[in-house]
């Protein structure tokens, strides 16, 4: 199959083309993922040198542990950004005395400005209707909660040092952090989009 | 699984799959999500959101070395033939300045650049971190020294302040043995003229003499002498006398004939005695009178009026 052809494939059957050392299939998920994986870590780690080392390291992994990966169990997008997630919070763990940089919503619009769509068509229109979604999902929830989700998942803080950040109690935190993943749970579903819907 | 277990994890689980649990917690939940049904779908049910948040974050090309990088260190492990696009070099439309032979070399000259430079590049990045760490392990050593000098220098000083006391402490110890060995060869000296003395003044030979005392002798004053015949020697013991005032001595004289001979000074005591010994110029048989006046210091000439006791020998 050439690359032409793989690019049409959807995640699944990419990542079982990546499985069997198909290294186009890894290109293709690299094309459709790595923007996201970089302006991702960027936005967690404030810097660009080492978020390009975040998205060639996610990818190395992609390829590597391919063959870990369990069609059916969880989607290949959540899976590729989990790994770049947690090397993220890795690299600001070993940066404990560094401060953590966590962009606002002028930031996350500045970001918006800043998009790069570039790349296969079909694609970008799926990447700008994931982040439309989750977007407007965001703006749903309270804005104390969408605070510890956005320190949670963006600054890589934990719940106890979003308490201390915030000088709030960690019972507070806590319940922040579930209702805003329930309400965003709630909002998606209610939009009907599913699983399947999301993540091709 | 109990319920009660499931409740409380249920509670972490939003946490879990933000990544904001501390590792104790999230290898609790791991555990518990692998091996229960209901928690695992509700985790999953979750994942799906949080799966979504880095769209939120935006969408950035990475720099095209990102990925050149990234499949030349795929390539350089890899046994299969790598396909990727990346990979596949463009055939030049301008003709290379290198003969056929050479291209493949080169490229993989060229390839192995990129793979080491790739692969140098995540490794100097962790290696840059190691020595940041050691660095800063470094630095919290240094400053660790730094306080225990300084602590060391301050008992330094400390001990040195103590041994300065101690040094001074000592030199007064030793100033006070010297007096004590002082004031001890006195007492032996005063002891062995006290011995001397009683010696005297109990030998079988020695005879005394009750001095007379005149009008300016104080009430209940009193002077007895002690010598032996043929012998210099004198031993003058008084009692009852007040010390000399200001300016003035007691002096004891010899008189033979006209001539009266100034002995010596007597000193007279807190307790009002005065012992006093002394060898006469000639052997006591020769003097035929003695006598004790109360003189000015500088007169020793001749015995002035002011006579306090005086005998006739």
């Amino acid at each position: 199959m050439t690359a032409a052809d793989s690019s049409a494939l959807d995640d699944e059957a990419l990542i079982s083309r990546v499985a069997r050392r198909d290294s186009s299939a890894l290109e293709h998920l690299y094309d459709r993922y790595a923007r996201i994986v970089y302006a991702t870590a960027l936005r967690m780690l404030g810097d660009t040198e080492l978020a390009e080392d975040i998205v060639q390291e996610t990818f190395w992994r992609v390829w590597r542990r391919s063959t870990s990966f369990t069609i059916g169990r969880g989607q290949v997008a959540g899976w590729i950004f989990g790994i770049a997630h947690n090397l993220c919070i890795d690299e600001l763990r070993r940066q404990r005395s560094r401060p953590v940089t966590v962009q606002g919503e002028q930031e996350e619009q500045a970001l918006l400005e800043q998009s790069d769509l570039r790349g296969d068509v079909a694609d970008a229109a799926i990447e700008r209707e994931r982040r439309r979604i989750i977007l407007q999902a965001l703006a749903q929830i309270p804005p104390e909660q969408r605070e510890v989700l956005e320190l949670a998942y963006f600054g890589g803080l934990s719940q106890s040092e979003i308490a201390q950040r915030l000088n709030s109690p960690i019972g507070t935190v806590k319940t922040r952090t579930r209702l805003a993943l329930q309400k965003m749970r709630d909002l998606l579903h209610n939009q009907r989009i599913g699983a399947e819907d999301l993540h091709d | 699984m109990t319920l009660s277990n499931c409740d409380e994890i249920i509670e972490l689980i939003p946490a879990f799959v933000l990544g904001a649990l501390d590792a104790d917690d999230a290898a609790r939940v791991a555990t518990h999500v692998a091996a229960c049904s209901r928690c695992r779908a509700e985790a999953e049910s979750f994942r799906d959101v949080v799966g979504l948040l880095p769209y939120a974050a935006g969408s950035l090309e990475p720099p095209p070395h990102v990925k050149r990088q990234l499949f030349a260190r795929i390539a350089a492990v890899s046994d299969h033939p790598v396909t990727s696009t990346v990979q596949r070099p463009q055939r030049s439309t301008v003709r290379s300045p290198l003969s056929g032979r050479w291209v493949v070399p080169a490229l993989a000259l060229m390839l192995a650049l990129i793979v080491g430079l790739g692969a140098a590049t995540f490794e100097a990045r962790g290696r840059a971190d190691a020595l940041a760490a050691e660095l800063a392990a470094n630095r919290q050593t240094l400053r660790s020294l730094e306080v225990q000098i300084a602590e060391m220098r301050q008992a330094a000083q400390a001990v040195e302040a103590q041994l300065i006391a101690a040094q001074r402490e000592l030199d007064e110890t030793r100033t006070q043995l010297a007096a004590s060995q002082r004031e001890l060869r006195e007492i032996q000296a005063s002891g062995s003229k006290d011995e001397q003395l009683v010696s005297f003044i109990a030998a079988p030979q020695t005879v005394s003499q009750l001095l007379e005392t005149t009008e300016r002798a104080p009430e209940k004053a009193s002077a007895r002498m002690f010598m032996q015949p043929g012998h210099n020697r004198l031993v003058l013991l008084i009692y009852g006398l007040k010390s000399a005032e200001p300016g003035k001595v007691y002096r004891l004289w010899l008189a033979k004939g006209n001539q009266a001979i100034a002995i010596g000074t007597v000193t007279v005591g807190p307790d009002s005695v005065a012992e006093f010994v002394v060898d006469a110029p000639e052997p006591m048989d020769a003097y035929d009178q003695v006598m004790i006046t109360l003189d000015e210091v500088d007169t020793a000439a001749q015995p002035s009026e002011e006579v306090i006791f005086e005998a006739n020998l």
